[in-house]
């Protein structure tokens, strides 16, 4: 066991290198001053020196890359250009809140795409079948962008029941994570249904039906357990992407989380904490979908390592 | 083909739709006779009404017009960035796919390294450092996009190229260039044209993101993500700035999603008995 977690963490650390790489190039090789693009046309050439030379830009390209690698590893992402504050500070400050509205809005996910996908499988073609997957094309086509503004309208503006931005307590984050949970709400109810759906045709069902077993028994104890596998491996997988989404859910709220964040140090060009925040999340997206490939080869049986 | 398409009924609506929404925004004048800058500052954020079907902005812009103008930016957009995608990404695939080996292994560990990065993140970290125009949003997008294009090829190249039919011809004296382009890519194409029609909706999804967040199409020009940004801070007077927009880009979505499914059953050989 312990070599099998071994092994899955060692095969990450190239994919992890190359996000590092990746992210070290984008300022380097990018056509044009990146100084001169975060300070404008106007620029004071002292500023210009004094910031090339905090980002170490001024050395050879191979020592900003020791030293840029050296202070991943001791988790230091340099100051903040605009308060000098470490970027470390920043981004651990607010990355709570976005690890939050994220997993909870896979929870909500969770909680109504798996009962209505096995309803929908368990009738198939019948009318509430396409009436849930027609709401279910719905879900994956409303971009949350537009969802979260229409809450607002609805449950905000006109009822007056949430405010219409910012985080005091939980209640403000409601809203949210209906907006951000919504897409892959849908997108589980339809894994859900067609998994449900792949596992009914095949001939273990056909046979514990013939041995007399209930549909209820059948459904549970042989259906079930054989087609959520596929359905929470793919909601792991996907909880990564609902760190991207996050970002636009937490500017139309105002939340201030590390979407949030983010886009503010992009207009500000302040380089150091984009880079920090990108490195952050890509790398706990790496760790989840490592976490998500264990827990599904554990509870598969069929799978050996 | 569109002929099929028409026997499914979900993809017949897209398929109108959507003619209807490019019709619309490439021939804006047939449709309203208000140009997307010309500003009334006296119908500030009017509601619709006989002469502005969809209401006035915060400077007394036609939202109708602004609409069918950031149509005309999202879809030149999708096509642009997915044709660039389909191309870069094919070509990539195809010869990863074929050659195998080291050339294989590294294609794979760079697509590791971009699929790393959720969503859009990657555009936006390219947003941070590039001046904001058309051309670099194209490039952000496209270096997302091609990334889906590479993997699909590749998974069907690996299949194709152990088949019989590839052994013959390649005994039969056929070099490479000829088996990868006469005879393995016409087979490979299915799934491609699948991915093409329900990329272009993910890239009018991402561009409209970005737009929203303000790193996309920049003001003045009309976008329907920007519009929905400025939407927000008027919501309370102005609704009709927040539906408009964000209704188009979810027809426009949810037609290019029905047309990639009927697509899809078209093309899919186990699903050719439904059709016929």
């Amino acid at each position: 066991m312990a070599r099998i977690l071994i092994n899955r963490f060692l095969f990450a650390v190239p994919t992890v290198i190359g996000v590092l790489i990746v992210v070290f190039l984008l300022l380097r090789l990018t056509p044009g001053d990146p100084v001169e693009q975060m300070l404008g046309q106007f620029a004071n050439p002292a500023d210009i020196v004094r910031i090339r030379n905090q980002l170490g830009l001024d050395k050879p390209l191979l020592t900003q890359f020791i030293e840029y690698m050296q202070g991943i590893l001791r988790l230091d992402f340099g100051r903040s250009l605009k308060n000098n504050e470490p970027v470390k500070d920043i981004i651990f400050r607010v990355y709570p809140l976005t690890l939050l509205l994220s997993v909870l809005s896979m929870i909500f996910a969770l909680t109504f795409s798996i009962p209505m996908g096995i309803f929908s499988a368990v009738r198939h073609y019948s009318f509430m079948d396409n009436f849930v997957m027609v709401f279910g094309l719905l879900g994956v086509s409303i971009p949350n962008f537009w969802l979260g503004p229409m809450l607002i309208l609805l449950f905000s503006v006109q009822l007056g029941i949430f405010n219409v931005s910012g985080f005091n307590n939980w209640y403000d984050l409601v809203l949210p994570v209906i907006t951000l949970g919504t897409a892959m709400w849908a997108f589980l109810l339809r894994q859900t249904r067609s998994s449900v759906l792949d596992v009914y045709r095949m001939d273990f069902v056909t046979t514990a039906y013939a041995k007399g077993l209930s549909r209820r028994t059948v459904l549970y104890r042989h259906i079930l357990r054989n087609a959520l596998i596929p359905v929470v491996t793919v909601a792991g997988l996907q909880l990564g992407a609902l760190l991207s989404g996050a970002v636009i859910t937490e500017r139309v709220f105002a939340l201030p989380g590390l979407g949030d964040t983010i886009i503010s140090a992009v207009k500000s060009r302040d380089y150091p904490v984009v880079q920090g925040a990108i490195i952050l999340i890509s790398i706990t997206y790496v760790i989840v979908n490592i976490i998500t490939d264990i827990i599904y080869t554990l509870i598969d049986p069929r799978i050996e390592l | 083909m569109i002929r099929n398409l028409f026997r499914n009924p979900l993809s017949a609506i897209g398929f109108t739709v959507l003619t209807l929404f490019i019709a619309m925004s490439f021939l804006p004048f047939l449709f309203t006779s208000h140009p997307y800058y010309e500003q009334d500052l006296s119908r500030r954020l009017s509601k619709p009404n006989s002469r502005n079907i969809f209401g006035c902005d915060e400077v007394g812009r036609d939202v109708f017009s602004r609409v069918l103008y950031g149509g005309r930016v999202s879809l030149t957009i999708g096509m642009i960035v997915v044709s660039l995608s389909a191309f870069v990404g094919t070509c990539i695939g195809l010869v990863a796919g074929y050659y195998g080996g080291i050339a294989d292994q590294m294609t794979m560990r760079v697509i590791d390294v971009f699929l790393a990065f959720p969503g859009i993140l990657l555009a936006i970290a390219i947003a941070s450092i590039v001046s904001q125009n058309m051309f670099n949003l194209i490039i952000a997008l496209t270096i997302l996009g091609w990334v889906g294009f590479a993997r699909l090829t590749r998974a069907n190249v690996l299949v194709i190229k152990e088949m019989d039919y590839i052994q013959a011809v390649r005994s039969a004296g056929a070099g490479p260039a000829r088996i990868l382009f006469v005879h393995i890519f016409p087979n490979v194409i299915s799934p491609l044209i699948v991915h093409f029609t329900l990329s272009i909706a993910g890239v009018i999804i991402a561009e409209s993101s970005l737009s929203f967040l303000g790193l996309g199409i920049s003001p003045p020009y009309p976008s329907w993500g920007g519009m929905l940004a400025s939407a927000l801070l008027y919501i309370r007077e102005a609704p009709h700035m927040v539906l408009f927009p964000g209704l188009f880009i979810m027809l426009t979505v949810l037609s290019l999603n029905f047309i990639g499914d009927g697509i899809r059953d078209i093309l899919d050989p186990r699903f050719k008995p439904k059709i016929n």
